[in-house]
């Protein structure tokens, strides 16, 4: 017989865990249900659970106050979150934090049970409308098949850009870990946000490579045909059926905070947040990585020259959260 | 054949397709100008001295395709090299436009670096060699068209 799931319950109502209870049966030896839980008391308790299921309410004026506790105590990959159908943004907060499952509200404790059990075991659930909450658009299938066009493309760039060796793996990287700190609502992270950042230069598939490579200055000119490589990029994505948060980043990724930018001169918040954040990591791994023409800054340089052009070339609030995500974490630096 | 810079307008509704062939034109050297629509390129054509027109067939008001048809027709300028911009690849929608005159028919997407080529390609011809280039592209896209090929 398998080993009973210790489960923590956060939210819902008594039929809820009767259910849950049933659904499990033997399996669910253990039901706590604290009450005003917090983060001290998440912590100590999780060593001794297996699952937290979390109950968000989108009538809450903070429905996912739950669910980032359950991510302060690390204990997100072993949580199932129950949200309600019409509540998209917990859907997407919930799944941006890396949440190991997610049901909607009224699916039966079958399949709530189901949930909990994959996740107990390492595994993650989505219901297939979370998954089209998230991505905006397509089943999973079709996300899989977004992110493998979105990687044959990224590599068709690399073949022939020959100074980004990495970049975009790299800045990928990088900008999520922001998108997961800032959690703008338009900047929600995902994979589509991934394949977007991904792909934030494929329009340079459309650049001669005699500008793309020229070790010398460009001309005037030259300048402006690279410059018009956010707009290639968007156009060759339209036929994809990439969501907008895709194109927004490809599009926009080279607009500048003072609207000094390119290519539609974009200011301040009218820049799309994904774009936004993805020209400060872009930046980052610009300055921090290898050049023919000069040698790379360390990574405290790079956040130091962020920092600088806040306000003029970056969104300020998005600059000073760099610094923190890049610089005080203990996780490794991704350079 | 000029030595001088060649002056090619181009002609779409869409900005973006404007700045992207316009700066690769420049970076190859042409003069470039600019119209959102046919009449404004029927206007600008009237008014200048053009080697090249680049024109997208679908724009509100004057289309590419009536465009064409009155450069052809009432300007009578034999001379001017015309390619045409297209989102259909279809034989049958080549032929249109090489039918009333264009020189060659381009479908979107397509590389803006390599528009400047055809273009100087097509200006360096004589008129003669040009006009029967025009022919043997028709009659390669009306071959396509019996073979019921789909895309030129």
């Amino acid at each position: 017989m398998a080993r009973p799931i210790r489960i923590l319950l956060l939210g819902g109502d008594a039929a809820l865990w009767v259910g849950l209870q049933s659904a499990l049966g033997s399996r669910s030896s253990q039901i706590v249900v604290p009450k005003n839980i917090d983060i001290g008391d998440l912590s100590a308790t999780a060593k001794n659970i297996d699952v937290v299921v979390v109950v968000t309410n989108h009538a809450d004026p903070d429905p996912c106050a739950p669910l980032r506790l359950v991510k302060q105590a690390r204990l997100e990959r072993r949580t199932v979150v129950i949200a309600s159908q019409a509540d998209q943004r917990t859907a997407a907060e919930a799944l941006g934090m890396g949440i190991g499952a997610y049901v909607m509200r009224g699916t039966s404790a079958d399949r709530v049970a189901m949930a909990v059990a994959q996740v107990a075991e390492g595994g993650a659930f989505y219901d297939a409308p979370a998954a089209s909450v998230l991505h905006g658009e397509g089943d999973a299938q079709a996300i899989g098949s977004m992110m493998s066009a979105a990687r044959a493309l990224a590599s068709a760039l690399e073949l022939k850009d020959s100074y980004t060796g990495g970049h975009a793996e790299r800045v990928t990287h990088m900008a999520i870990r922001l998108a997961h700190a800032a959690l703008l609502e338009d900047a929600m992270p995902s994979e589509a946000l991934e394949a977007g950042f991904l792909l934030h230069d494929v329009g340079k598939i459309g650049i001669p490579e005699s500008i793309l490579n020229k070790p010398d200055k460009l001309t005037d000119t030259e300048r402006r045909v690279l410059n018009t490589h956010p707009i290639l990029g968007e156009r060759i994505v339209a036929p994809l059926g990439f969501p907008e948060s895709v194109r927004n980043v490809i599009r926009h990724h080279h607009e500048r905070w003072d609207g000094d930018g390119y290519p539609d001169k974009l200011r301040g918040e009218d820049i799309p947040g994904a774009a936004r954040l993805f020209s400060i990591a872009d930046s980052i791994d610009a300055m921090t990585s290898i050049r023919p023409y000069r040698l790379p800054v360390t990574f405290e340089e790079a956040i130091r020259e962020i920092l600088a052009h806040s306000g003029t070339q970056f969104d300020p609030s998005l600059a000073e959260l760099a610094a923190h995500v890049y610089l005080d974490s203990s996780v490794t630096l991704p350079i | 054949m000029s030595t001088s810079a060649a002056r090619v307008l181009v002609v779409d509704d869409d900005p973006d397709i404007r700045t992207i062939v316009g700066l690769n034109l420049t970076l190859a050297g042409m003069e470039i100008g600019e119209a959102a629509n046919g009449e404004e390129a029927l206007e600008q054509v009237a008014a200048g001295e053009w080697d090249a027109v680049i024109l997208d067939l679908a724009m509100p008001q004057t289309d590419g395709m009536t465009a064409l048809r009155r450069l052809r027709d009432e300007n009578r300028l034999e001379n001017l090299v015309v390619v045409v911009l297209s989102a259909t690849s279809t034989p049958a929608r080549a032929m249109e436009g090489l039918q009333i005159g264009a020189h060659a028919h381009l479908t979107k997407p397509f590389s803006p670096a390599a528009v400047a080529g055809i273009i100087q390609e097509l200006i360096d011809l004589e008129p003669a060699a040009r006009e029967e280039r025009r022919k043997s592209m028709l009659e390669r896209a009306s071959q396509m068209e019996r073979l019921g090929m789909t895309t030129v």
